[in-house]
């Protein structure tokens, strides 16, 4: 893997990223060899972030890192091959399935089974390959990249479009349908922001995709912020699963930027995150339903535990007439874990007979574990249908002690209750996901 | 070879005599047995006792009836037995000779007692597969999970379940018959030395009922010494108890034969209420 020549002893590389000067921007992008319209993205971003007030929960974790970490990140990500690819076999992924691409670089694994895949694709059409890579080489990336996750849409995702690198681009052309999954695996190898990843799908009519992200690092961090971001575009009779898998070691703040635009008609979104293992996670993935009749949903299972604080505001609008869609939350909060919950739904004028429907479910474990619901359905559009259910429960003894008349110890029963929680949504999952879900809860609830 | 046995109580000398006769023929399964001595049970919350001193002891595979109206305590010491947290015990509960009552209640499942619950709770999104799957290789030291799931199947057939309720949320959405027959066929799974009935016959269909009887009777088959707590001596028709006790107000006020069935079937409880009176009963 090379590096990009940046040079890491300039003056002013010491300072916090959330003081780059327009300057360092022009140069960050010139470095990397980009065209002037992703130049432009950057900049647009950067005049949105001088423009709008500071957010402790944003600016503050990135304050903690300069420019000098976030470069030298880029530069070398001090993670061998073999590291990468254990880390991502711990995410379920098997060796042979393995296509890293990470900080910016692909690394290239040489693996029969993906070049095959990677070929077949190919002669279908299909496109995928790095982001730095695409804009670069497909006019196409320009006329949908940072149109999803436009830089002046909240500070967020200013920051991830300013300071992104790296990331998956994926292209299938009219009906082009993969029936397996495609995988990618995000590492954080060292300190600092470890990943501005970008992550481009778009799906012309037709096409069907499943993306799998998983998110982990190899060792523990002492600090890292994970700004990663997705956006997708789906077309008319397309299809679009995404999953996301997330567990973290060490201190990471983990606070993607996702949208999906659903444009054609008759087509369906999903976007799903399994989250277990970060130090914050601030997440508000948002699909918008443009498409006549077209279905979106937008769920997530977690389970969080010692002190994680969890913010989840995941925001649904349906604009077309009978768009529908769901936005489903599972949680479970264990120890001192804190959760909030603020999902939305909207339904926009003019989306006659749109329905949505919004469920938040939590499971509370222990006594000190706190979560809060704030559902909102906000209907601009009389005949619209919205509704919402939440329940918040925990597991009663009598439940415990029936479990027990079969032999079931506390915590197996425990753990059996809990992957019995989030069955309604891992069952729904591809096979390797679904494994992957219950290897982490029995870690999470049995220590092995 | 000379045995000196130090005689503490009467217990612990039958204790010793069955375990060396077990050491003598390793070969003879050493009988299975659950002993209560003045067991009493209250509700921890209130301090109300609710069983008054009872002494039982279930020494060879068989059909222990308990009987008894409403309210008698028959389910209160039935949990109590199993460690449910609500009941404070006092009194000493054996089995095979060593005291549980200091054991959680998954301690003593797994060492052969259990109990087929009034109530089985539902676990959502967790299969009935799943669950018999894991019983039956943990009780049944089965390793293969196809081969647990051929006996799960069979269990379920022997109380007349389609195989398709392996597939289903375990207890979610059943009816009550399902619940009882599953709960049942469950406990079963378990291979259980000691089985605890509560009710299984309440609300099962009189067809049913000879389903239910078969399951018990395989219990005893294969070797449980069965607690069956029931209101029905119609269930009695299938089954031939060991020994019928009669509980009354947290009392055992009478054991003995079938005969006890009858003559709650035609005089009710009106003469266990005397026997109870004259044992202390307020
Ligand atoms: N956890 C508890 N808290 C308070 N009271 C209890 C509790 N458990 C049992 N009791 C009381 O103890 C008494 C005995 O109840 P129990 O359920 O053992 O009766 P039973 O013999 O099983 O009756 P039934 O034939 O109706 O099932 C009742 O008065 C009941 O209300
Ligand atoms: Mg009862």
């Amino acid at each position: 893997m090379a590096g990009r020549g940046l040079s890491v002893k300039e003056a002013g590389m010491d300072k916090p990223l959330t003081d780059l000067s327009r300057d360092d921007i022009v140069e960050f992008s010139r470095k990397r060899g980009e065209p002037e319209w992703v130049m432009r993205r950057r900049l647009e971003a950067y005049e949105y972030l001088k423009s709008s007030p500071r957010e402790p929960l944003i600016d503050g974790l990135l304050e903690k890192v300069t420019y000098r970490v976030f470069i030298e990140g880029l530069e070398n990500p001090i993670l061998s091959v073999s590291e990468a690819v254990e880390a991502a076999r711990r995410l379920g992924v098997r060796p042979e399935e393995i296509e890293i691409i990470y900080s910016g670089f692909s690394v290239d694994i040489d693996n029969v089974m993906v070049k095959t895949t990677l070929k077949y694709l190919k002669s279908r059409g299909v496109v995928f390959t790095s982001m730095d890579d695409a804009v670069k080489r497909y006019p196409l990336v320009k006329d949908y990249a940072f149109r999803g996750l436009n830089p002046t849409l909240n500070r967020k995702t200013a920051y991830h479009v300013m300071l992104w690198s790296g990331g998956p681009f994926i292209y299938l052309p009219r009906g082009v349908r993969l029936p397996q999954p495609l995988q990618g695996v995000f590492i954080i190898g060292r300190e600092g922001l470890g990943q501005t990843e970008h992550t481009l799908i778009v799906l012309e009519n037709g096409a069907e995709l499943h993306w799998i992200e998983g998110c982990t690092t190899p060792i523990a961090l002492r600090y890292a912020v994970h700004l990663g971001g997705l956006e997708a575009f789906v077309m008319s009779g397309a299809k679009l699963y995404v999953t996301s898998i997330n567990n973290w070691l060490g201190e990471v703040h983990h606070m993607p930027v996702k949208r999906v635009i659903v444009r054609g008609k008759q087509a369906y979104a999903e976007l799903t995150s399994v989250a277990f293992r970060s130090t914050t996670s601030n997440t508000a993935p948002r699909i918008d339903v443009y498409g006549e009749g077209s279905k979106a949903t937008i769920q997530n299972i977690g389970l969080y535990q010692g002190e994680q604080r969890v913010r989840g505001s995941p925001l649904l609008t349906l604009h077309a007439p009978r768009a529908s869609g769901q936005v489903l939350n599972r949680t479970v909060v264990k120890d001192e874990a804190f959760e909030e919950f603020y999902g939305r739904i909207r339904a926009v004028k003019g989306a006659v007979g749109a329905v949505g429907y919004m469920s938040c479910n939590t499971l509370m474990l222990g006594e000190r574990a706190r979560s809060i619901t704030v559902p909102a359905v906000e209907s601009e559009e009389k005949n619209a249908e919205l509704s919402h259910e939440a329940s918040v429960g925990r597991i009663s003894y009598n439940k415990l002690y029936y479990m027990a008349l079969m032999g079931f110890s506390e915590e197996e029963a425990t753990w059996m209750v809990v992957n019995g929680f989030f069955n309604p949504v891992v069952h729904k999952l591809p096979l390797d996901v679904q494994v992957e879900v219950r290897k982490i809860v029995e870690l999470a609830l049995l220590g092995h | 070879m000379i045995l000196v046995l130090i005689v503490v109580d009467e217990e612990v000398f039958i204790n010793m005599c069955l375990h060396y006769l077990a050491s003598l023929a390793p070969q003879v399964r050493c009988v299975d047995l659950l002993e209560l001595y003045d067991v009493k049970v209250s509700v921890k919350e209130t301090g109300r006792r609710i069983v008054h001193g009872v002494t039982a002891r279930l020494t060879k595979p068989g059909i222990y009836i308990v009987m008894g109206p409403n309210g008698a305590g028959k389910s209160s010491l039935a949990n109590a037995v199993m460690g449910h947290e609500a009941y404070r015990v006092e009194g000493r509960i054996l089995l095979d000779g060593q005291d549980i009552t200091g054991l959680s209640t998954a301690e003593r499942a797994l060492r052969g007692l259990t109990l087929a619950s009034q109530n089985p709770e539902e676990i959502e999104g967790v299969r009935v597969s799943e669950v018999f799957a894991r019983i039956i290789k943990r009780f049944r030291g089965v390793e293969s999970t196809a081969e647990a799931l051929g006996l799960a199947r069979e269990l379920l057939e022997t109380l007349g379940l389609p195989a398709s309720m392996l597939n289903r949320e375990y207890m979610v959405g059943m009816s009550g018959g399902e619940r009882k027959k599953l709960e049942l066929a469950r406990v079963l799974a378990q291979k259980p030395k000691v089985a605890l009935l509560d009710e299984p016959d309440s609300g099962v269909d009189v067809e049913s009922l000879r389903l239910v009887a078969n399951a018990v009777g395989r219990l005893v088959d294969e070797g449980s010494i069965v607690v069956l707590i029931t209101h029905q001596p119609r269930l009695l028709h299938y089954l031939e108890p060991s020994e019928v006790y009669v509980m009354y107000n947290g009392r055992v006020v009478a054991v003995g034969g079938y005969e006890l069935v009858e003559r709650i079937e035609n005089e009710g409880y009106g003469w266990a209420a005397q026997l109870a009176r004259s044992a202390g009963a307020p």
